[in-house]
């Protein structure tokens, strides 16, 4: 961080970064990166992500409007980049990778809205048969077997006139609903049933780097 | 077979299936939608779907409950949940290879 500020940065990095925004600092001066190329996603040849202050990069691009042809997309990534890595592999191979630099305080403070995920838009999403089609029988199901389990008890009772069993049927159900959850990881996603009560007992600690 | 079966041990089955299908189809929205869309847009996506799953579980109590008056019994409501259900089974067949890997990875 510090040889990036010397380097690249009119302003100390822990003054860009933190409260003070500085007006006359240009996103090229203060993010430069050595050889990377993003394409559309990136105005000249700075980032679009890197500052931890919005302020200061909002700044930063109202003051310097003609280095700024397209600016419609930001996304922060959480692959953040460290000195020495070759940032156009990790370009080429996110797609929506906009943000990073060397400046990894900058990422770590400014990530956790795109993790550089593949996948389609919602704007996709929402054209696709496929999803519709998903949907409707989601919403079908869910409409059967709700009214189903709402109106088991009485279903019973009235069909066989006998309160016990349909108190029996009822917790029967709810047995069912537990187990359903087990069966569909194991028949679907391939999680053992072995492995459940350590899924339980055993979580995996939570990382923060 | 909650409607068509009198018998105590079958009426158990019935209620144990329901209660299977809707432990396993509820959270079951958010991994085809992982499968087949990718991750990139999986919040809107999951709770869109999800959402309507939730409204309609909560339409069809009700609409039971109206053929339910309409009809006095619960026959016509129960063979409709059967036809809903099956249709349902009929159209996730029809959502074809999944087209992500589980990491949201072409």
């Amino acid at each position: 961080m510090a040889d990036q500020s010397d380097r690249n940065c009119v302003v100390p990095a822990h003054r860009g970064m933190t409260r003070k925004p500085y007006p006359l600092i240009g996103v090229d001066d203060a993010l430069a990166p050595d050889g990377v190329e993003i394409g559309e996603r990136l105005f000249r040849d700075g980032f679009q992500g890197g500052f931890s202050c919005r302020l200061q990069f909002l700044n930063a691009i109202a003051r310097s409007g003609e280095h700024v042809p397209g600016f419609h997309k930001v996304r922060f990534v959480a692959e953040r980049a460290v000195p020495g890595n070759d940032l156009g592999v990790i370009v080429r191979k996110r797609k929506t990778f906009v943000g990073g630099g060397n400046h990894a305080c900058y990422c770590a403070a400014c990530t956790g809205v795109d993790v550089g995920a593949e996948g389609l838009s919602w704007h996709e999403i929402r054209l696709s048969g496929t999803f519709w089609l998903m949907t409707v029988a989601f919403m079908l199901v869910g409409a059967s077997v709700h009214a189903c389990i709402i109106h088991l008890p009485q279903l019973i009772r009235d069909h066989q006139g006998i309160t016990s069993s349909a108190a029996l049927a009822t917790s029967v159900l709810g047995l069912a609903l537990l187990l359903g959850e087990p069966v569909r990881d194991t028949s679907l996603i391939g999680i053992s049933v072995h492995a459940w009560p350590r899924l339980f007992l055993q979580a995996p600690p939570l990382e923060f780097s | 077979m909650i409607w068509l079966c009198s018998q105590r041990p079958l009426l158990l089955v019935g209620g144990f299936l329901v209660g299977l299908a809707f432990g396993a189809e509820a959270d079951i929205i958010a991994y085809l939608v992982g499968r087949y869309f990718g991750l990139r847009s999986l919040g809107v996506a999951v709770g869109f779907a999800f959402g309507a799953f939730v409204l309609a579980g909560g339409a069809g109590p009700l609409l039971m409950d109206l053929a339910f008056d309409r009809s006095g019994s619960y026959g016509v409501p129960l063979a409709a949940a059967f036809l809903l259900t099956s249709l349902a089974a009929a159209l996730l067949t029809r959502l074809g290879p999944y087209r992500f890997g589980a990491n949201g990875d072409f």
